[in-house]
């Protein structure tokens, strides 16, 4: 184009602005980073997400049971007292039916002698 | 009539690979984000350098838009239209703030050495035509230079420059028109940095 000249034509137009436009490739690394800052808020996979935002439930009779009696932590307390229970029913009767006789009578309530006139303090008195 | 036909089956074929590709990223699938960044990050890019007339600055907006567009495609609608017409409205609004927010700079010039290694003078010269269209474009008001380089750079129809201006056709004829005859004046400006013999 000569000075002066003016480009009232298209092509002149069109070819001026294509010769204007000189490098229009993003500079280096700037895929990468954009690449890199999706990946990075990227949804996790559907299969594995799903897992993890709804585990499935066990169903059944047995899972109702261990439910009721507070999970695992339920059902452990309620096997070490079973075991306790059967341990000292079959390991050793004789020795803790000595030891609650040689342990005597305990006086829940020590004052009932006394009431109905059974009581030493009665036959003291009269 | 059969070539509109054919355009319009391409832009149905892109349609569906963007929206595939949108899913894919959705649902995790581990190479959608690259994929995604090859497939816009250059017209982003490009776009924004358009409109901010900094490399620098198109960065920035190119790279915001593309952190939308990842946000944006696990609920995609094909329904909202093209990707790359979202992109660019996305990239008018962020270049439009940028713009408020700061105002225009004179442009940089370009710090190539003519380091004697082979195509550095060519480097050189494109990056000084570069720096005259962003001077020329940079001299038409915002909506003017949208839509310009929307019609005129990027290739779109009037009624897709309409879509994404949210304007009528027969505001867009006459925002281009106007804004060509503008950026014919300004470039006739640029003669010597744009490699005419000045006579």
């Amino acid at each position: 184009m000569r000075k002066g000249e003016r480009m009232s034509d298209e092509s002149d137009f069109d070819l001026m602005l294509a010769r204007a436009r000189g490098d229009e490739s993003p500079p280096p690394g700037f895929l990468a980073r954009v690449a890199a800052a999706g990946a990075a808020i990227q949804p996790a996979p559907e299969a594995v997400t799903a897992a993890i935002a709804q585990p499935r439930p066990a169903s059944g009779f047995w899972a109702e049971i261990a439910r009721a009696i507070g999970g695992w932590r339920g059902a452990g307390g309620l096997v070490t007292a079973t075991l306790a229970g059967a341990w000292i029913g079959l390991a050793d009767p004789g020795g803790l039916l000595m030891a609650a006789a040689s342990a005597g009578t305990v006086e829940l309530m020590p004052g009932t002698g006394d009431m109905f006139g059974t009581g030493d303090g009665a036959e003291a008195g009269g | 009539m059969v070539q509109a036909a054919d355009t319009e089956r391409t832009a149905e074929a892109s349609a569906g690979a963007d929206e595939a590709l949108l899913r894919a990223y959705g649902a995790g699938d581990p190479g959608a984000a690259q994929a995604i960044a090859e497939r816009y990050g250059p017209t982003a890019f490009r776009f924004a350098l358009r409109l901010t007339s900094s490399r620098a600055d198109a960065e920035d907006v190119a790279q915001e838009a593309m952190i939308r567009l990842y946000r944006a495609a696990p609920g995609w609608r094909p329904e909202g239209g093209q990707v790359t017409s979202w992109l660019y409205r996305v990239i008018a609004n962020l270049a439009t703030d940028l713009a408020r927010r700061r105002p225009a700079e004179p442009i940089e010039a370009a710090l190539v050495l003519a380091d004697g290694t082979p195509g550095a003078e060519a480097r050189l010269m494109a990056r000084d035509r570069e720096d005259a269209l962003s001077r020329a474009l940079a001299q038409l008001p915002d909506r003017q230079r949208l839509a310009v380089v929307l019609r005129h750079i990027e290739g779109l129809t009037n009624p897709e420059i309409a879509a994404i201006m949210e304007i009528g056709t027969e505001a867009v004829e006459s925002l281009t028109a106007r804004g060509k005859r503008a950026l014919t004046e300004a470039l006739a400006g640029e003669r010597q940095a744009l490699g005419y013999a000045e006579g």
